[in-house]
């Protein structure tokens, strides 16, 4: 962990400190610079960094036919041809050299060496920061920060330890992830009413909640748990979240099946008028589970719904007669065959989110131009659980020694922070205010929280500073 | 005499002892945590913390309410309203609520296609909507099907689904209701509150309706 540099801190907390700002109060100030939104798309089952933007020529993990990328540290693996056990053919063909040539600028990557190669554990500490910040998520303390108001400002398109609430009970329920098992399906999670009965109209309805608001009113269950946490914040989603989401036309805005396939029309159901939209740069949507999350996340981003989504892959693979673009158990794959799923599982998360970029540098943050695009205040992180074995063939294990990718323009990028033996593949850390790479250093999961914190402008006790990591205008 | 008096001696040291440790044993303070299991410590911040699984202990009143999940849920209105469990709730006339399109969202979780391998702890943002959309359509379908059985109906039986309703057919009704729904009598109050519904002007099919929707998504029906 990179130590709080002393002026840095007083910096940091000094303000606030005078103002006697603290805890919700600094998060208020953090939401009066304006929204900010974080995509935290989880690369599950050990996304090994010495396959991607990390890749060496030499060493124990050295490719072959690297692709040469012109004015960045960063470096691609090439795209291989891989199969599952020469049967299926493994892979979508997206070179992680087109990504860079897209989005060097605002691409980095951040060396660490994470706690736990459980994927449970690990998974949740990659989001916790092995509880950095009071054991919050980073989902719930941007949500707190930048979300109030958002009916879904947490929403949770992942699972495993990444979808688990985080450690501090004092975050409030309304900050908490919204878990959404089918991303197709959601939009009919997001209306009391509509297209189930001719008898159940708007008006009915108003009729029907009010005689519930009564009757639990004069009901003992109401008069012995009024005031409990549960009690009241069921009550309480009920009574705001759901009237903002139907008179807001959520159903409409987050519906992305194919009316074409769908009775939508007979049901009273409408397409999201940007169903085109996510359609070209998700075609597999109505198949791929993965691409239907980054849909559903641009979409409840867009509308105002949402500021932190998790998205991650599925674990099951989506076979085609042209084989299938993501491994069984995603990065985990590597156990059976460490460059097949390392290839192919970069390539399927990287392609998903050039999409997802080009989709937020076309839109405008609340639909207002004045805003600026939806781009320009965002940031994602490819979480992973940890890195693997050090390997060019066969199977590999779990390996703590690993490093993420984060990309947005709020970032430092077309940067390597920390660096890389190539003769091991192990990676080493960096000093936090300078960015020189440091051997003698490792980078721990409350670093690279830290480093997302900072950039997010969130600050909090124990926090280290990365001067050198967040990009100053 | 004496035998008594040491008899007495012998038991009320152990009873004390017993006594003792009784008065140690772990309160239930809410569920999350598992009975008898230490109080987390707090943080240097006062932050109460809880262990890497997410599980969290708190000692908050109303948290030993227990959220009736979606297999309960589901049983209670099939069972309720005499309805068929494969059919009497699906989005689009296909998918199934329950098991598929509301399932995280009423309690329950998706190991293998989401990778969802733990149960929210609590009701999110989404149940309350979740619950609104089950139980109408639950009570649509038993609706539609008595409206058809007509005298032969098994639910909506106390009033004409086509005239005006007395207050003692409410009442009758929503007794009925309430049985189904709570296992319970109503209350007097809440009978008073259903008999005002007569002065909404609404046709005795939707009053039903409402009717119906309202005990069965009040929360004594997902919170016990």
């Amino acid at each position: 962990m990179i130590k709080s540099n002393r002026r840095d801190a007083l910096k940091s907390f000094g303000g606030l400190a005078v103002l006697g700002l603290t805890g919700n109060a600094a998060n208020l100030l953090a939401q009066a610079q304006g929204k900010k939104y974080i995509f935290t798309i989880c690369a599950a089952g050990g996304a090994n960094i010495a396959d991607c933007f990390l890749a060496q020529s030499t060493g124990a993990a050295a490719y072959d036919n690297m692709p040469t990328i012109n004015g960045s540290p960063l470096r691609a693996a090439p795209v291989l041809s891989n199969s599952i056990k020469g049967v299926i053919n493994l892979g979508n063909g997206y070179a992680q050299e087109t990504f860079l040539k897209k989005f060097a600028a605002d691409t980095l990557v951040m060396t660490a060496e994470v706690s736990s190669v459980n994927h449970n554990v690990a998974g949740k500490r990659a989001v916790t920061g092995d509880n950095a910040n009071q054991g919050r998520t980073l989902p719930e303390a941007i949500a707190m920060a930048y979300g109030q108001g958002l009916p879904l400002a947490n929403l949770m398109l992942a699972g495993g330890g990444y979808s688990q609430n985080g450690d501090d009970i004092t975050v409030p329920d309304q900050y908490r992830a919204q878990v959404v098992a089918d991303p197709l399906m959601f939009a009919f999670a997001t209306h009391g009413y509509k297209g189930i009965s001719k008898l159940a109209g708007e008006a009915e309805m108003k009729i029907g909640r009010d005689l519930r608001q009564q009757l639990e009113a004069a009901s003992r269950l109401h008069t012995q748990f009024q005031g409990g946490r549960a009690f009241e914040s069921y009550i309480k989603n009920r009574d705001s979240v759901v009237e903002m989401l139907e008179k807001g036309d959520t159903v409409t805005k987050l519906m992305l099946l194919d009316p074409a396939t769908n009775e939508l029309e007979k049901y009273g159901f409408k397409v999201s008028a940007d169903i085109n939209l996510v359609r070209e740069k998700f075609q597999n949507l109505s198949t791929d589970i993965f691409e239907a999350r980054l849909a559903l996340a641009f979409l409840a981003t867009k509308n105002g719904l949402s500021n932190a989504v998790t998205i991650s892959p599925s674990n099951t693979p989506l076979i085609a007669s042209r084989g299938t673009p993501n491994s069984p158990i995603a990065f985990d794959w590597s156990h059976v065959d460490h460059r097949g799923a390392q290839n192919a599982m970069w390539s399927y998360i990287l392609k998903g989110v050039d999409g997802l970029i080009d989709l937020l540098k076309a839109t405008d943050i609340d639909g207002d131009p004045g805003k600026g695009k939806m781009w320009s205040q965002s940031l994602i992180y490819i979480a992973t659980e940890f890195g693997r074995d050090k390997v060019k063939s066969g199977g590999s294990g779990h390996n703590l020694n690993n490093g993420v990718v984060m990309v947005s323009p709020l970032l430092n990028g077309n940067k390597i922070f920390g660096g890389i033996d190539p003769e091991t593949a192990l990676t080493y850390g960096f000093i936090g205010d300078t960015g020189a790479p440091d051997k003698t250093k490792m980078m721990k999961e409350r670093d690279i929280y830290g480093v997302i914190a900072q950039a997010m402008g969130l600050s909090y006790m124990g926090r280290g500073s990365y001067k050198a990591v967040v990009r100053t205008t | 005499m004496k035998a008594r008096r040491r008899a007495l001696l012998l038991i009320l040291p152990v009873f004390a002892l017993l006594s003792a440790s009784c008065n140690q044993r772990p309160k239930w303070t809410g569920f999350g945590r598992s009975s008898g299991a230490a109080v987390p410590e707090t943080s240097s911040n006062s932050i109460p913390v809880a262990s890497e699984t997410g599980d969290v202990g708190s000692s908050e009143p109303g948290l030993d309410l227990v959220w009736k999940r979606y297999r309960a849920f589901e049983d209670g209105l099939v069972t309720g309203l005499a309805l068929n469990k494969a059919t009497f709730c699906q989005e689009l006339g296909k998918q199934s609520c329950i098991d598929k399109v509301h399932l995280t969202f009423l309690g329950g979780n998706d190991p293998f296609e989401a990778g969802l391998y733990e149960r929210a702890q609590t009701p999110t943002s989404i149940t309350a909507v979740a619950v609104d959309r089950v139980v109408l359509y639950a009570c649509s379908q038993r609706l539609e099907m008595d409206r058809v059985a007509a005298s032969a109906a098994v639910v909506f039986k106390y009033f004409p689904l086509s005239g005006t309703p007395t207050s003692d057919q409410l009442k009758l009704q929503a007794t009925d209701l309430y049985h189904r729904f709570l296992a319970r009598d109503p209350e007097a109050a809440e009978i008073t509150v259903i008999q005002s519904l007569s002065n909404k002007g609404l046709a005795a099919d939707k009053l039903a309706l409402m009717m119906c929707y309202s005990i069965g998504t009040s929360a004594e029906n997902i919170l016990l």
